[in-house]
């Protein structure tokens, strides 16, 4: 039998789909089926699947990539057409979207939040929208949704590209300055012990298996599971909470806890994990080995952040990349050098400009005699 | 138009990433300790 390729397939679907939908009556005002190619988070594109009524202004698009694999792995294409339509059945919107308020920067000013990706992997997504650069991450920005039970979701965004930045009429500077008050307001900033965390999640299945409380199922847990140090740095619903890392109030809470320097292992573009330092700067080679090492196996293609261990200076709340740590922290101790010899010429100065008095009326010098030199008896 | 992105949080993906960098995080420990 003749294998689909991805096109082939998807141009299928879209026909079983949009033909199966017209059947049952869904679209009785008409519509428009279409495939269109998305650019996701580090260059990757899929293809979804778009049918758009004429009754509303938005609708459900249903990636069509995950249900290609299925069908690679033999589920039939009748199968996978009922999946889709069901999908659709179900996010079926059920009112207008208010576009004209996106489009309008007075009415989402304080929903435009910051997010943070890897920049040499979405070099092409960035050339339609404005970014800053924070070492090799790249800052995006987004208006931020509140759930919406109309239309069926608890969390969504709408990414800011040119065309909608152009809109607003500020300078890329002014919208980062926005994003970045708003951000930990629409989204709580979280730090978590990792080891709380995971225990969180699998406590249900401790508590089942041994038949114990809560308080017993924490105790077999931290007695068997022996985790290092980490806390995990993300926002209350762990989506595109990475870029918290670079807040100063999150960095100061972190450094209570690990000093004013200390490492970040960028996990995802949802968290990140930071560990003490253990005061090697060689440690990087080994941190980003893990990193690797771990992208590779456990986190999804358009998920990922970095390859690269990053670092924090806490006192001058900087986000350093750790193979450049050593060299930042030297001028950083030069700097504080330099300081202070400064500090110390301009006292000495100020001392021997206290000592020297001049007298106008005579013109003459006097020298004012220091505390301990007063005391002196002739 | 603007395109609105639904998102949901994978909290299985999340465990699982944690757990891999626990675990290669103490083996690492574990191998500068025993180099020392």
């Amino acid at each position: 039998m003749h294998e689909y390729t991805l096109n082939e397939f998807c141009e299928r679907i879209k026909k079983e789909v949009a033909d199966n939908l017209e059947i049952t009556g869904v679209f009785n005002k008409g519509y428009k089926a279409q495939l269109v190619d998305r650019l996701e988070n580090n260059g990757i594109v899929l293809t979804a699947l778009v049918l758009m009524d004429n009754e509303h202004n938005i609708a459900p698009c249903v990636y069509l990539n995950q249900f290609y694999e299925k069908y690679l792995e033999g589920t039939t294409i009748t199968d996978i057409s009922n999946e889709v339509i069901q999908m659709y059945l179900h996010q079926l919107p059920k009112e207008n979207f208010d576009v004209e308020s996106i489009l309008n920067l007075e009415k989402v000013k304080s929903q435009i939040i910051r997010r943070v990706v890897n920049f040499e992997s979405n070099k092409d997504m960035l050339e339609s929208r404005p970014y800053k650069l924070e070492e090799d991450l790249a800052i995006i920005y987004a208006v931020h949704l509140p759930a919406d039970l109309s239309l069926d979701y608890e969390t969504a965004s709408i990414p800011i590209t040119y065309s909608l930045f152009e809109r607003y009429r500020i300078s890329v500077d002014e919208l980062d300055a926005l994003a970045k008050e708003n951000t930990p307001k629409q989204l709580n900033p979280e730090i978590v012990e990792l080891k709380e965390y995971v225990f969180h999640n699998q406590k249900e299945y401790i508590m089942d298996t041994f038949g114990v409380n809560e308080e017993k199922a924490r105790e077999i847990f931290m007695r068997t599971y022996d985790a290092p140090d980490m806390y995990i740095v993300s926002n209350d619903n762990y989506l595109f909470g990475a870029v918290n890392i670079l807040d100063e109030s999150v960095q100061d809470k972190l450094a209570e806890i690990f000093g004013n320097k200390y490492c970040v292992i960028p996990s995802s573009v949802h968290d990140v994990l930071v560990t003490s330092f253990s005061g090697d700067y060689n440690d990087h080679e080994l941190l980003k080995e893990m990193i690797m090492d771990v992208n590779m196996t456990d986190v999804r293609s358009d998920e990922m952040l970095s390859d690269k261990p990053y670092m924090v200076d806490a006192v001058n709340h900087k986000f350093i990349q750790m193979d450049r740590a050593e060299e930042y922290f030297k001028s950083i101790e030069e700097q504080r050098k330099q300081e202070k010899k400064r500090e110390e010429i301009l006292r000495e100065e100020k001392n021997q400009r206290e000592n020297k008095e001049v007298d106008e009326s005579t013109g003459s010098v006097r020298h004012r005699l220091s505390p301990d030199k007063r005391n002196i008896k002739l | 138009m603007p395109n609105l992105e639904i998102e949901k949080t994978n909290k299985n993906a999340a465990v699982k990433r944690y757990l891999a960098y626990a675990f290669h995080y103490s083996r690492i420990n574990e191998e500068k300790g025993e180099k020392k």
